[in-house]
């Protein structure tokens, strides 16, 4: 057991106490703090590198957010590490009763490759802030990245209590044997499961990010223009590897006819007429990513882009029409920047649609008509969802982020 | 075991038919089984008696007022728990309407144990129906008498689609896990805890699984021992000690471990008389299999009390071991029996590394005078639940949430605890399609001056107290308006 060595060392670390008093912690988040700034250039590099993540998303995903996660952490935290105190019945009316919040021990967190350095760094705030000790496991897929947070992350924490370790699929089967005592696994369902799997022999509790197909539905009376852009936007940031972006439309053919045109034009807006010409525009992470994506754009017909190029891992922002539900494109999660169009007759239609399929991480519906907004949230069930714009809610740190079922 | 396909299948398609949706719905549920805990109280204590010789008394304040309560808590709560939850929002966010959503998950399976037959399925069963969902219910087979009543009472009383009971025993429960379920909840040992994560990962089913331990209990050299023995006789000997909660061993200074024999002694004399066997108020072990198992962790132990068995009605005595060794059998196994070890430490600080060395229980219990002392044995152990000066009780303020940590369990339950687990808590963010200009921020092309105005409506933080809503909002719309303008 390769890991075993670590795995004790932070475990010996953590009975000693030393994660649990609040100046700790503290110190640990501003440590990640100093990280940010200092290396966002190294940051803005890798990701650069890895999948051409365009500087201007890598500042607010991979800086930004991260940042306001801190903030928050930091400016809570006293008030998070509070015992709750509780209502209490006659027969306690003159005991304590209260809710003492602990840190688990020695948490893993398995971050993916898509936004590798917030993936791994916001699970990482809450274990810090929770005063637990870390490994975390960045992806291998992000090559850079990953090198940059085992190299150089590690050196801003106490190495006693947390550790960035770099593993292929194969040393993380191994690592998975150790005992942990929380486990956060960001990725897809079928790693999903063998996370947990692995979790159950040591009855290790997990919080599993997954993923799914996530629904748009777009009403016939909205501002296309405006759906156009927030749905685009949506869709096309990180070149489509987004786990809670819009992952196809289901919209009426008439919405559809005036949708295309919009959505084209907001396209052109974003990242002018040769989107291959924008730093605004990204690329697929790998050439196996590439192939799969790329492979999607047999379904239906191609409305706007399709242009692809295998050496860059190019895919053009491509919207597909005409796209049955047994189409390749409708059967997995596309994580790529093609939003295929299926046509329903009306928002009942629409929710029949959504309901008949695995939950998604995330729906989201678009209509000036509140009432309709409304109907699509009450009739469908997701692990979060956003009317009338895309992704957005996760930047909300009041709300919880995180699925439910298969996703 | 097509039945199973075909029962979880008809619960399902009952659930997306959305009739358990309306808190009306739920309520009548919730009314109904409030109705069958009325009127079948005779055959609930009669099956419970058949099954671990519980006397009525017992049965009803440790089985039935507890269902009684929850349901009348889930009753008065209901539309205050399943209310949407707003949320604090950012200047970005502030036009709009942000709230988590409380769901139901769907089809959950609550498997029971047979220490406590009734009220461990009720409980969850309350919860999860209170939460919208559909319940599969498999209530333990070795508690078979009870398990019997309530597959027949729970279809005279609730929707029989939506709540049905499946009984058996492995074979059948093995195949009841390969279906897909939304939750399951488990209450039982470690080793099968991990069986049935094992198959809820394979349709990742989130689960509660609520297992158990050995549940330490430090006596202090300063504090009232009558008090405190008493209290401790009661939570140890009740059921005949098959609770998880249950005090397994005590941990105490040499100079006081006679003292504490004689006054669990006299307690045990206060409690069930000179003749324990026939006192109406001492349980049996439930089986024979668990009776040789709490028999074998009897050998080499010095008995300083009790110790009297008989096979043919599972009679255990109330037993008192002194000067156990840790590494002893007893000492290896949750022993969910009348055998209460005691252990000798020098001191708190003994006692504390003495309860970390081993896996985090689902209860610790400390007596003393000294509060210090109390938190901090709280404060450097971890275990499920903690009761301090007392056994059992804080399972009893559904408050509190009641579950494990580590091998003891995981997530909780109990009043609003249980909506929360089996609801799950999607987040809603509302926008209106106007104010596109504020977007603009965020759409390509980039450039520094958005990266600069996204800084500013993340980061900035206000003290609301000191600015104000009011202006907090015109900054907004000056922002809005300014950024409308430059970007335009």
């Amino acid at each position: 057991n390769p890991y075993a060595g670590l795995v004790s060392r932070l475990r010996a670390a953590w009975l000693s106490g030393k994660t649990r008093p609040m100046e700790y912690r503290v110190a640990q988040l501003e440590a990640l703090g100093r990280f940010l700034e200092e290396k966002k250039q190294d940051i803005l590099e890798a990701t650069t590198l890895d999948m051409r993540k365009p500087s201007f998303e890598t500042e607010f995903s991979e800086i930004l957010l991260c940042k306001n996660e801190l903030h928050e952490a930091l400016n809570n935290l006293s008030r998070w590490m509070k015992d709750e105190h509780v209502d209490k019945n006659l027969v306690t009316r003159l005991d304590s009763a209260f809710i003492r919040k602990e840190p688990y021990g020695v948490v893993l967190i398995i971050a993916p490759w898509n936004y590798p350095v917030h993936l791994l760094l916001v699970p990482l705030i809450g274990a810090i802030a929770a005063g637990n000790c870390v490994i975390a496991k960045p992806s291998e897929t992000s090559k850079n990245t990953e090198r940059l947070l085992a190299e150089v992350l590690s050196s801003y924490l106490d190495k006693d209590c947390f550790a960035v370790v770099t593993a292929g699929v194969e040393e993380t089967t191994r690592l998975l044997e150790n005992k942990f005592d929380y486990i956060s696994f960001t990725g897809t369902p079928s790693v999903g499961r063998i996370v947990m799997a692995a979790a159950a022999k040591h009855l290790t509790p997990v919080t599993l990010e997954l993923g799914g197909k996530n629904p748009c539905y777009v009403s016939d009376a909205c501002d296309v223009r405006n759906v156009a852009q927030r749905v685009a936007w949506g869709r096309f940031y990180n070149a489509g590897q987004t786990c809670i972006a819009p992952d196809y439309v289901l919209c009426s053919l008439e919405m559809q006819e005036k949708l295309l045109p919009a959505l084209s034009k907001a396209i052109t807006d974003f990242y002018g007429s040769n989107p291959r010409e924008s730093p605004d525009f990204g690329r697929i992470v790998g050439d196996k990513h590439f192939q799969r994506v790329q492979a999607l754009l047999g379904s239906g017909r191609v409305a706007i882009g399709g242009q692809t190029d295998a050496e860059e891992r190019y895919i053009a922002p491509t919207v597909l029409v005409d796209v049955l539900p047994s189409d390749p494109a409708m059967q997995e999660e596309i994580f790529g920047p093609i939003l295929p169009i299926v046509v329903v007759a009306n928002v009942d239609e629409a929710i029949d649609f959504i309901n008949s399929r695995e939950r998604p991480l995330a729906v989201y519906a678009f209509s000036s008509d509140d009432k309709v907004v409304r109907r699509v949230l009450e009739r469908t069930s997701s692990g979060g969802f956003c009317g009338n714009d895309t992704l957005m809610h996760v930047t909300l740190t009041s709300l919880p982020f995180g699925g439910i079922g298969r996703c | 075991m097509e039945r199973m396909q075909q029962v979880v299948g008809r619960a399902r398609a009952a659930f997306n038919s959305g009739r358990c949706r309306s808190l009306e719905f739920r309520m009548q549920q919730l009314k109904a089984l409030e109705r069958m805990v009325q009127e079948k109280e005779k055959d609930i204590l009669a099956a419970i008696k058949a099954d671990l010789h519980k006397c009525g008394h017992n049965a009803y304040s440790h089985e039935i007022l507890g269902v009684l309560g929850e349901l009348a808590l889930a009753m008065d709560k209901l539309p205050s728990w399943a209310a949407p939850q707003p949320v604090k929002k950012n200047l970005l966010t502030m036009r709009d309407e942000a709230y988590i959503c409380l769901e139901p998950l769907g089809v959950v399976l609550i498997i029971g144990a047979w220490n406590y037959p009734f009220v461990l399925v009720m409980q969850p069963l309350i919860g999860a129906i209170a939460a919208g969902n559909a319940v599969v219910v498999k209530p333990s087979e070795i508690s078979e008498n009870t398990s019997r009543l309530v597959a027949d009472l729970l279809p005279q009383y609730l929707d029989r689609e939506l709540y049905p009971v499946v009984t058996g025993g492995v074979p059948e429960t093995t195949e009841l896990l390969k279906q897909r379920f939304d939750h399951i909840l488990y209450t039982g040992s470690s080793t099968v805890g991990k069986i049935v994560m094992a198959a809820a990962a394979k349709h990742l089913t989130p689960v509660t699984l609520e297992l158990g331990g050995k549940s330490p209990c430090y006596i202090d050299k300063d504090c009232d021992l009558a008090v405190a023995c008493r209290r401790i006789t009661w939570g140890k000997y009740m059921n005949c000690g098959q609770t998880c909660i249950a005090p397994d061993y005590i941990l105490c200074d040499a100079s006081i471990q006679s003292k504490v024999v004689e006054n669990i002694k006299a307690t045990l004399q206060e409690f069930y008389g000179e003749d324990v066997k026939s006192s109406p108020d001492y349980e049996r072990i439930v089986n024979k299999r668990h009776f040789k198992r709490i028999l074998g962790l009897l050998e080499g132990q010095k008995i300083a009390h009790g110790g009297e068995t008989d096979e043919a009605s599972c009679f255990i005595a109330p037993t008192i071991l002194t000067d156990v060794s840790p590494d002893s059998k007893v000492m290896e196994e949750e022993i969910f029996g009348p055998v209460l070890p005691i252990l000798t430490v020098k001191s708190v600080d003994e006692a504390i590394e003495f309860i970390n060395r081993r896996e985090k229980p689902l209860a610790l219990y400390v007596f003393s005078n000294d509060k210090k002392l109390i938190k901090r044995v709280i404060s450097e152990t971890s275990s499920g639940g903690v009761t301090g000066n007392d056994v059992i009780m804080h399972f009893f303020l559904s408050t509190l949430p009641f579950g494990g940590v580590g091998n003891s369990g995981m997530g909780a339950y109990h009043g609003k605890h249980s909506f929360e687990t089996f609801s799950h808590r999607r987040a809603c963010l509302i926008k209106d399609l106007k104010m596109e200009g504020t977007n603009k921020l965020r759409y390509p092309p980039g450039s520094q001056k958005k990266v600069d105005w996204a800084k500013f409506f993340l980061l900035k933080r206000f003290n609301k107290g000191q600015i104000g809503l009011v202006v907090l909002a015109l900054l907004g719309l000056v922002a809005a308006v300014v950024i409308k303008v430059s970007f335009a």
